[in-house]
């Protein structure tokens, strides 16, 4: 079987081509994301960091036992630590040398966002050597890192979360690719920041040991040493987040490859089987059982697949690289980010590659082995329909549609949260576009039917029968393409891939985006101003006193911290929270209350969203945790109808812990309401006059809730746009694969029409129209499933922030339909002219009845 | 004569298609044995159940009443395996076209009845086979670099080296020349020489039936006479009246 399944490839290779293109194409980006997931899982160690120089290193690492209601302990680190407590710096101290290290925000005037200040002792344990000057001696001396010679001796600015400072360059030091550092002399880097987030020892790494667990334990502190310092560096930190999000398109873009080239494999090779039961029949007839033929279409499949594959990993080594430099470029993952090769990678792809044609071929090997070995007596060849295979697409289909459109109901009315989150609710948009995929063979011909029963209607009324509406070019069509369903199938399918895709994604992303800009507008209604960080992370204590000492303004300034809440007794959360005075709350800010009232936000009390665990009702008492671990039992003042908006509690400054590893929070922003008889103008100029030179600045609500998607979506588009580009190719690959293999069947058909007296514009028109049903017939299923997918994001959304526009891309939905029917066009029309040429007399009879 | 005397044997078959409105008769009551060491031709006018039969006889088609014995084998209740294997063994094939697998050589489609039950027959069974029908130095060729003829004489070797109890031939020369027709034919008798074998062919060719030992005639699913030792005239001469009956 093995022998006769690869002659028969050899035989019949177009019609493996696309199976083959599409696995390889699927294999090679199995690959890729594989290796590259992979190589950011595996952040490499780098020759310079922070902590090189420390052989021991304590890390402030303080945890709740938090009980669970399995009653369970489960240790979870609090949301801002707190610093190592004094004793324990004491007791690590009795064991050796020590260097506190402080880390916090400091920027100069000039200096990136993420410029961080430390203390000059910690500088030796990174390596810093000095490259001009010296080390600061007085307080208001600095050294900068990286910095040019030159700057030795200048009187420089810089900001901090407590406000403006300004202090003279005693020294700068080669730069270091982790950070970008200031220092400053160790008192006044333990007065910017008090908490000692890290603690370098010199002394045994046993003895650091048994002094921690004297003085706090695993409750308060990590120790860490070889290549687990690397854990604390800020590059090792960033890296991390960074290649986090570059593998959710990554691993994203592999499952759709993998997805949609089982569509391309179960679609070739049930053309295939079709194509050749004479020739199946024949062996049944020769002694062959129905296993057998089973085994010869999987051998095939297996064949094909091992083929791909291997050309798939050979892509996927040469892709690999590129992809990481596509990552470095489009500043996803760090310069220095390299993918290495392994082979652990390349098989498991191989192997994922071999399943999928296994999946893909399942159908297929099983209507193969139900060929009847009596068919191989009968002359002609009829396309008939297997109820058997009508039966599984419906099944399946409908399967997979309604599941996806019932989790969509039970998520939109139970989690509209979840159901208005891109990410959590994509599998239920691709098993949405799942559904819509799998139907299309067998709703192309109802939809075709219904799309060509105007003229037809016409042609009723005008006396003449149905089939002729619309000219015999038509009727041709349409008769053509409902009675040729493989062929129909095949070109619709890939439209409704496209298009459903397309339409699911971009439009329940776009109606979850705008509705985040419904809700930041409806929370800045009243605001006439807003101060937002420029250039900065956050916005400074400075900020904050100038802007509060405008008079005639109200503001709110809001300050990020962190609540934390047991969800569902399983484990407590970091919820992310926000810091505001209760009156500013209520007066600047139009939040969505449900119940209660925001003025009543106290000291002892807390604003919830909804969402929030055990969904509380105002004025009941909730047991929260702060950020520093404190409990508190706060009674809840007010809860919020919103969601899509990142921030879950609100508190005042007294639960709010800003302090800790890190210094001081800085505050997000400032939104401001002109109080009533003060002057606007008079205000916007004093404003912004504050605010000068302290890396903020002032703008209008309207920018800001216009951009209230901008900040998170870059990568996320990205990654939409690279899936789209995928699915698009894959539609192509299906498309001319179809053709390829539908084309001997096309000629002769294209030869009895020409026989029967059809000029050769009139074939090609006929072509044209039919191709062009399919390809409407496609976009109407897509938009169908696009419309479901949209609908339950928007229900879920108009559930939580209220009424907001359902946004369908109709822009892009017409560009890609557009495209779909030129591939299609080209790929069914431009064969057919082909087949035409140099057909005439002999011709076209040789082409009528050559198929031997 | 002996019932284990016939390498198929129908016996009161009946078969009815129900495919239209109307019920359309195969074949109704028909009994005929065909004995080893024979050549028969069926022969009849169209619809009139030839090829009914021919299916029949091999189990490719259901039977509503009666019986089909194989080599002394009942088909009646074999499972599609058992029918399978039985095929191979005890069953060749001929057809008017597409005979062979296109993507394999002459050699390895003769070869295929054998691989199918698991076993590698060696090449020189191949070559021998091959050589029978005079294509030995054609083994390497795929169909589609053989004339009509030649793919014929290639699927009668595929019959001839699983030792078949019968042959069964569906217009084995329909699609030949006058020669290669003649070239088919012979070969055809001569496999029916082997004194535990039978050649069964339908055929509408007087020419070719006259090469048999015996034509059965059929009309409208039932028998109609038979001949033995038939020139091509005799046949034709009583085609045209059973044809000038049917019409």
């Amino acid at each position: 079987m093995l022998s006769l399944a690869l002659a028969t490839i050899k035989l019949r290779w177009a019609s493996f081509v696309g199976s083959f293109v599409a696995l390889a194409c699927g294999v090679a980006l199995m690959a890729t994301s594989i290796l590259v997931i992979a190589a950011t899982s595996d952040i490499p160690d780098q020759g310079r960091q922070r902590f090189s120089q420390a052989p021991v290193l304590v890390s402030a690492f303080q945890t709740l036992d938090h009980k669970r209601d399995d009653g369970e302990i489960s240790p979870t680190p609090v949301a801002k630590q707190q610093g190592l407590p004094a004793e324990l710096i004491a007791a690590v101290a009795a064991t050796g040398r020590t260097v506190e290290d402080r880390t916090f925000y400091a920027q100069l005037a000039d200096g990136p966002h993420d410029q961080v200040g430390r203390a000059w002792s910690s500088a030796a344990l990174g390596d810093y050597r000095l490259a001009a000057g010296s080390a600061p001696t007085a307080d208001d001396q600095i050294v900068i890192g990286g910095g040019s010679p030159d700057q030795v001796g200048r009187r420089v600015q810089f900001v901090t979360a407590g406000g403006l400072h300004s202090a003279t360059v005693s020294g700068v030091t080669e730069a270091q690719p982790f950070e970008h550092a200031v220092f400053f002399t160790d008192a006044q880097a333990a007065r910017f920041c008090p908490a000692v987030g890290v603690l370098a020892a010199f002394g045994s790494a046993d003895a650091v040991r048994q002094a921690v667990a004297g003085a706090g334990g695993s409750s308060a502190a990590r120790v860490l040493t070889g290549s687990e310092r690397s854990q604390l560096d800020p590059h090792h930190i960033d890296v991390a987040g960074q290649l986090d999000n570059a593998q959710t398109p990554l691993g994203l873009s592999a499952a759709v490859s993998g997805g949609t080239a089982v569509f391309v494999v179960a679609g070739t090779f049930a053309l295939s089987i079709a194509q050749r039961r004479r020739e199946l029949a024949l062996l049944r007839l020769i002694g062959a059982t129905r296993k057998q033929l089973r085994t010869l279409v999987n051998r095939e499949a297996l064949l094909v697949g091992l083929l791909a594959s291997v050309a798939g990993c050979v892509l996927g080594v040469a892709g690999a690289p590129l992809a990481g430099r596509w990552l470095v470029d489009h500043d996803m993952v760090p310069a220095d980010f390299t993918v290495p090769i392994s082979w652990w990678g390349l098989l498991v792809a191989a192997l994922i590659g071999l399943l999928t044609a296994m999946a893909g071929v399942a159908l297929s090997s099983f209507r193969a082995g139900r060929v009847s070995p009596g068919e191989a007596l009968v002359e002609a060849d009829v396309e008939r329909r297997s109820r058997f295979a009508l039966a599984v697409r419906w099944t399946s289909g409908l399967l997979v549609l309604g599941g996806g459109i019932g989790a969509l109901v039970v998520v939109t009315r139970s989690w509209p949260d979840a159901a208005a989150n891109a990410a959590d609710s994509l599998g239920l948009l691709l098993a949405i576009v799942g559904g819509c995929v799998l139907l299309a063979g067998v709703l192309a011909t109802p939809v075709i039917r219904l799309l060509t029963v105007l003229p037809g209607l016409s042609a009723r009324l005008r006396g003449r029968p149905a089939e002729d509406g619309g000219g015999i070019v038509w009727a041709t069509a349409r008769q053509s393409s409902l009675t040729a369903f493989r062929r129909t199938a095949a070109t619709t399918t890939p439209v409704v891939l496209v298009i459903a895709f397309a339409g699911c994604l971009l439009g329940s992303i776009d109606t979850i985006n705008r509705s985040k800009v419904t809700e930041v507008r409806a929370q800045l209604a009243a605001a006439d101003f807003v101060v937002a960080p420029a250039g900065t992370p956050g916005l400074s204590q400075a900020v904050v006193d100038r802007v509060r000492a405008v008079p005639g303004v109200q503001s709110l300034v809001i300050t990020p911290t962190s609540v934390m809440a047991d969800q569902d007794g399983q484990a407590l959360v970091a919820f992310s929270a926000a810091t505001a005075d209760a009156t500013a709350l209520a007066e600047v800010d139009r939040l969505p209350v449900v119940s209660g009232s925001l003025t009543d936000l106290g000291p002892d009390s807390i604003v919830l969203s909804r969402t929030w665990p055990g969904s509380p009702q105002a004025g009941q008492q909730v047991p929260v945790w702060l950020a520093d671990g404190t409990p508190r039992t706060l009674r809840v003042a007010a809860v919020l109808g919103s969601g899509a908006e990142a921030t879950q509690a609100w508190v005042t400054a007294r639960n709010a812990v800003t302090g800790g590893v890190g210094g001081q929070a800085l505050a997000s922003q400032i939104h401001l309401r002109v109080l009533p008889g003060a002057d606007r103008q008079q205000a916007a100029d004093a404003l912004r006059e504050a605010v000068q030179g302290l890396g903020a600045r002032l703008t209008t609500p309207e920018d800001t809730w216009s951009k209230a998607t901008d900040s998170s979506e870059e990568a996320s588009w990205n990654a939409l746009l690279m899936i789209l580009g995928l699915a698009i190719c894959y539609a192509a690959i299906a498309l001319a694969n179809s053709l390829v293999m539908t084309v001997t069947d096309r000629r002769r058909e294209l030869s009895l029409l020409r026989l029967a007296g059809a000029t050769k514009a009139q074939v090609l028109r006929t072509v044209a129209v039919e191709t062009l049903l399919c390809v409407v017939a496609g976009t109407v299923l897509g938009l169908i499933g696009t419309a479901i997918s949209i609908g339950g994001s928007w229900a879920a959304l108009t559930n939580l922030v209220g009424p907001t526009p359902a946004m369908v891309p109709w822009g892009t939905i017409g560009v890609l339909a557009a495209c779909c029917a030129v591939i299609a066009l080209t790929s069914a029309v431009l064969p057919a002219a082909l087949a035409l040429r140099d057909r005439d007399g002999q011709g076209i009879l040789g082409g009528a009845a050559g198929s031997a | 004569m002996n019932a284990t005397d016939f390498a198929v044997e129908l016996r009161s078959v009946c078969r009815t298609y129900r495919r239209g409105p109307e019920p359309v008769t195969g074949l109704d009551g028909v009994s005929v044995g065909f004995p080893f060491g024979t050549f028969t031709a069926v022969m009849g006018p169209s619809g009139s159940g030839k090829s009914t039969l021919l299916r029949s006889a091999a189990g490719l088609e259901p039977i509503d009443q009666g019986e089909v014995r194989v080599d002394g084998t009942v088909l009646g209740g074999l499972r599609d395996n058992e029918l399978t294997v039985l095929r191979r063994e005890r069953i060749g094939f001929v057809f008017q076209s597409f005979n062979l697998l296109p993507a394999l050589t002459a050699a390895q489609n003769v070869a295929l009845p054998a691989k199918l039950a698991g076993r590698h027959p060696a090449p020189s069974e191949v070559t021998a086979a091959l050589g029978v029908v005079g294509l030995a130095e054609r083994a390497g060729h795929r169909p589609g670099e053989l004339s009509g003829g030649q793919q014929q004489r290639v699927a009668i070797a595929r019959a001839l080296i699983t030792r078949p109890a019968v042959l069964l031939a569906d217009e084995p020369t329909g699609a030949l020349d006058t020669k290669s027709g003649r070239e088919v034919l012979a070969l055809l008798r001569s496999m029916a020489d082997e004194p535990s074998r039978a050649v069964v062919m339908v055929t509408h060719d007087p020419v070719a039936a006259s090469y048999a030992d015996r034509v059965v005639f059929l009309r409208d699913g039932r028998l109609a006479g038979s001949l033995e030792r038939p020139t091509a005239e005799q046949v034709a001469a009583r085609m045209t009246a059973l044809e000038a009956v049917a019409c």
